[in-house]
């Protein structure tokens, strides 16, 4: 907090450095703390409520403190048309706590995570920032559970990846959730 | 002006005027949701949608300017379609309860619901039934009837979501978020009209929501509770938490506020005799909508139970209560017998500036008919240095300034401990000119406040440790005219107190500014100490001195803002409610009372144990007097050490006016029913005065000494006709004294730096840390005049704050005991550690724990020592 407060101060006292001073808040602090809202408040002259606003507008923005093991659930187009859906689904139930939360003492915790590209390995999860996938559901489950297990999952197996052909889903099953998963699946 | 027709009525209107606002005047019914009159449009529920000839579609009238020839219509079935869908849009994710009951055809306002206790889904469950815009515009548009949500059937979309908490951790809003439709109207409010910033959309998307602060309860963010938001919010969303079920008030009665110098029109609410619900009137110019939260909710912390409910004689454990008659008849025979036995020099009378100008009027005449001179009140050696540092700087008290102009001003000097907790409303406007008017703000307060946010950045804000305000601004004034480095000036000029205690760099900057933007439109506006009379004095000059050389010697009067520190101190001083020929003031009084040479005090609606420095000596003067006579509302510490004690009643229950800090007379009128044997101040002291003897006086007129001191004290107005003509004829006499003021103090050019006055240096000396002290936002007068212990309900105010550098220094922690000491007096604290006071000062809020502030504090600026424990 102290090292946050200090790099703080360097930024120029102006509302413009408002994103500018969130990421650094999540870089430091691996979240925006209401602290860290007061400061950056008084840095920049804002009050609390701005920043606030500004903050919870963008999705990756966290407002509780990040878990032991961070497990980033991925929202893009590619992992959903390969059932991202059902695993979200299946981790919420095995992990028991909801996409944006963590679980009891913030052992876990299941974020939102944005597409990055490594389709190929859809449907895929982050574990701690690590790409882990392709997954099945019987793999997911069993991944959730060692991750309950307080076990350390980082050495996964990956499987190799297998070009399947396009197949095609049935939409219900792609598009029956919220928009990016917000509230109850 | 623009002609346009309206459903087939032509209308005038001005230019370019927002349609929505030219159709609401006209009184034509028009729903809009989120529309705040004289705010940009927001169009966010799109309610207000019309027809125009010519025009594609149905337009929002928010968002249209009027134009020459406008045909609209308000109510085709097009519209009323569009208006019905867009409701049931609304209405998807709100609480329908009051709209789908079967029986709400057959319901009228207030009625008892008749159906079963079991049935939860009911209108009355709603604190806003019957009183709520987003039901009144669903009637209006008749949705009900276009078969949409949430008619359609039992399964309504708002059930599908579980619903959000409500905020009841505080005690006066509750915030219930599930009935919010985020019309934003709460955010704009919160932010263009009161520049506080505390509420704010969080999220997007269809889970957008509202917020106060950091997203936590209300009172942990920086809401200063004004209610503004309560105001327009057209649901049950923002609810004031008092009397949120009964407020539904059988008259409004509109009179005026009498927290501060302010004197902002308010509407009461009554219902069966008693206050229910508080909002702002139109009636002054400068609060105009707004109100604080001392005057939308201090009317509830003191009920009638907590009044004075009957008169008493005798002291402590020999008080016994009495009729009220046979109370005033005894006062006035021991008076008499003091009066005869050892002349009128042995009697004081004490008056207040929270009383009208009419009581003041008869205390005053009262105070002459027995012969007595010694006439002032416990702030009246503060007032007395405001006035007499005004006669000196300008040749009179009456100045021509008014604050209306503060909100147009390009160059705003506050000189005061904070200005939004002493006079709230005020703070509103200068953001206001800093907001919409980039108007460039220096402030000069030893705490920080919320006006430190909003001067032109950090180094405007000056924060002098030693609490000498003056110091600052008159270092400031000799920077300016010197017209070099303030280095220079600081170190040369002779009788300049040496300012060591402000950051240079803020004197520099603040010295650059002023420079750069004087003689353009200015207001200085000060809100001098209430607690030390020394202070006040150098305040005054000061800011006097800096209006003189930013505004230019002429335009000087007008653009100095004086707030004292009571509703109707202004009043007080027009009255020559002070000290007569020979008479002593209220310290004198004290000290004469301790030496037994007064023997007599009536002491009318004032507190000198509450409001006069030094509290134990206060108390050892009115212990040692043989007749104290105290008519007040409340059980006060000097109604304790009363011998005779008369209950008068509310402020709410009064008619009579005072006169604020702004020179406007504003009428109180009386709305609430007095309490069980409450009389009204004027009505004791008629009481007494039928006891008393007579001496022959002369009567100080106006033609003697050209200045005239004395209002007209206006027989009670009968009728409204008859107020109007008296706040009339009192406005064109101050119109008629300010503009013979102006002209009095016609300078000649260059002589500017004669007329500033010499500034004594009223910064606290010695060792320890400089005690600052003043009025805080939210501990209610009356309260902690009877000791309340919850008299701040927010708990806001309760502590003593330190700089975190001071705290560490003296192993303090926050939320610690701490020991306070002036040598003589220690006081037990409890301890916040916060940035907002500078280093080498503490913080301790006047009216905290019956004023113990005041036992701390002497004549002068005080230093104390603070350890832990």
């Amino acid at each position: 907090m102290e090292r946050f407060a200090g790099l703080l101060q360097q930024l120029p006292r102006s509302k413009g450095e408002l994103l500018r001073a969130l990421h650094l808040a999540q870089e430091q602090l691996g979240w925006v703390s209401k602290d860290a809202i007061r400061l950056i408040g008084r840095h920049l002259r804002m009050t609390d409520a701005e920043v606030y606003g500004a903050a919870t507008f963008y999705a990756e923005f966290r407002h509780s403190p990040p878990p032991k093991t961070l497990v980033t659930w991925c929202s893009g187009p590619s992992c959903r048309v390969v059932g991202g859906d059902r695993l979200r689904r299946i981790l919420e139930v095995e992990l028991g706590c909801q996409l944006g939360e963590n679980g009891p003492d913030d052992e876990w915790g299941m974020w939102l995570g944005q597409c990055n590209g490594t389709c190929e390995r859809a449907p895929m999860i982050w574990v701690n920032g690590r790409v882990v996938g392709p997954l099945t559901m019987v793999e997911t489950v069993k991944l959730a559970r060692r991750i309950r297990a307080g076990e350390d999952v980082v050495e996964w197996p990956q499987r190799p990846i297998k070009i399947a052909p396009a197949t095609f889903v049935d939409a219900e099953a792609v598009y029956g959730g919220d928009e990016h998963g917000e509230g109850a699946g | 002006m623009a002609r346009i027709t309206i459903d087939g009525v032509s209308v005038d209107a001005p230019d370019r005027a927002p349609l929505v606002e030219v159709i609401k005047n006209a009184g034509f019914p028009i729903s809009n949701l989120c529309y705040l009159d004289g705010l940009p449009a927001y169009a966010g529920c799109r309610t207000c949608a019309v027809e125009i000839e010519g025009m594609r579609g149905l337009p929002l009238s928010c968002t249209t300017q009027v134009t020459d020839g406008m045909v609209v219509r308000t109510d085709t079935p097009a519209v009323t379609e569009m208006r019905q869908e867009v409701l049931a849009v609304i209405l998807s994710n709100h609480s329908d309860r009051c709209l789908t009951c079967h029986r709400v055809e057959h319901c009228r306002t207030g009625e008892i619901c008749l159906r079963d206790n079991e049935v939860t889904h009911r209108c009355v469950t709603c604190s806003k039934n019957y009183r709520c815009e987003l039901q009144t515009t669903c009637d209006a548009a008749d949705v009900g009837r276009a078969n949409v949500e949430p008619y359609i059937d039992e399964a309504r979309s708002y059930y599908r979501h579980s619903q959000p908490e409500p905020d009841r951790a505080n005690p006066f809003f509750e915030f219930d978020p599930q009935m919010c439709i985020i019309c934003t109207r709460c955010v704009r409010a919160c932010d263009d009209l009161r520049h506080t910033t505390a509420i704010t959309l969080a999220g997007r998307g269809f889970t957008t929501r509202i917020a106060f602060g950091a997203g936590g309860q209300i009172d942990e963010s920086n809401c200063d509770f004004c209610g503004a938001c309560v105001d327009v919010c057209p649901t049950a969303t923002l609810m004031e938490a008092p009397n949120k079920w009964v407020a539904r008030p059988d008259k409004w009665v509109t009179t005026t506020c009498t927290e501060c110098s302010m004197g902002c029109t308010i509407q009461l609410g009554v219902r069966d005799g008693r206050t229910v619900q508080v909002r702002p009137g139109n009636g002054n110019d400068v609060s105009r909508s707004q109100i604080c939260v001392r005057g939308r909710f201090g009317y509830d912390q003191t009920r009638d139970k907590d009044r004075l409910r009957a008169a008493s004689i005798g002291r402590g454990e020999d008080a016994f209560e009495q009729d009220g008659d046979a109370v005033a008849s005894d006062a006035a025979a021991k008076l008499s017998a003091i009066l005869a036995e050892h002349g009128p020099a042995a009697v004081g009378v004490l008056g207040s500036g929270q009383s009208t100008t009419e009581e003041l009027y008869a205390l005053r005449t009262l105070a002459q008919r027995i012969g007595v001179a010694n006439l002032d009140s416990s702030l009246g050696s503060v007032t007395a240095a405001i006035g007499d540092a005004l006669r000196a700087a300008f040749g009179s008290e009456h100045l021509p300034s008014r604050l209306t102009s503060v909100e147009s001003a390009e160059l705003i000097v506050a000189i005061g401990d904070d200005i939004s907790a002493s006079n709230n409303v005020l703070g509103v406007r200068i953001k206001d000119a800093v907001a919409n008017n980039r108007a460039s703000l220096v402030s000069i307060s030893a705490r920080r406040n919320p006006l430190a946010d909003y001067a032109v950045d950090e180094a405007h804000a000056i924060q002098p440790s030693d609490g000498d305000l003056a110091g600052v601004a008159q270092a400031l004034t000799v920077g300016l005219l010197r017209d070099m480095d303030i280095r220079a000036a600081l170190s040369e000029v002779d009788g300049l107190p040496e300012v060591t205690a402000a950051p240079r760099e803020g004197l520099e900057a603040a010295l650059a500014t002023l420079s750069r933007r004087r003689g353009g439109s200015v207001a200085v506006v000060v809100a001098p100490s209430r607690a030390n009379a020394a202070q006040a004095a150098a305040q005054l000059c000061a800011a006097a001195n800096l209006a003189v050389v930013l505004a230019g010697p002429e335009a000087a009067p007008a653009a100095l803002h004086v707030l004292p520190p009571e509703a109707n101190s202004v009043g007080l001083r027009d009255l020559g409610v002070a000290p007569g020929e020979g008479g002593l003031g209220v310290a004198e009084m004290l000290a004469a009372a301790r030496a037994g040479t007064l023997k007599a005090l009536l002491v009318a609606r004032d507190n000198p144990m509450l409001l006069h420095p030094d509290q134990d000596a206060t108390r050892a003067a009115l212990e040692a007097l043989d007749l104290l006579i105290v008519i007040d509302e409340v059980r006060s510490e000097t109604v304790e050490l009363a011998t005779h004690v008369l209950p008068d009643i509310s402020a709410f229950g009064k008619d009579g006016h005072i006169t604020n800090a702004d020179r406007q007379v504003l009428r109180l009128r009386s709305a609430t029913t007095a309490q069980r044997n409450g009389r009204s101040l004027s009505d004791w002291l008629a009481a007494l005065a039928d006891g008393l003897p007579a001496v022959e006086t002369t009567v100080p007129s106006e033609a003697e000494d050209g200045e005239p001191t004395v209002t007209p004290a206006p027989a009670m107005p009968q009728s409204e006709a008859d107020a109007r003509a008296a706040i009339a004829a009192a406005d064109a006499r101050y119109s008629a004294l300010a503009a013979g003021a102006t002209q009095a103090r016609q300078p000649t050019n260059g002589a500017a730096t004669q007329r500033l006055l010499g500034v004594e240096a009223s910064g606290a000396a010695g060792e320890g840390l400089t005690l600052l002290t003043g009025r805080d936002l939210y501990t209610d007068r009356l309260s902690a005049a009877r000791g309340e212990a919850d008299a701040d309900l927010l708990h806001r105010g309760e502590s003593v704050q330190i700089h975190p550098a001071d705290a560490a220094e003296r192993a303090i922690e926050h939320g610690a005991g701490v020991t306070v000491s002036n040598g003589a007096t220690e006081l037990a604290l409890r301890a916040e550690v916060t940035d907002e006071v500078p280093q080498g000062a503490i913080w301790l809020p006047i009216l905290h724990n019956r004023a113990a502030a005041q036992r701390l504090l002497g004549a002068a600026a005080t230093k104390v020592a603070v350890s832990r424990g």
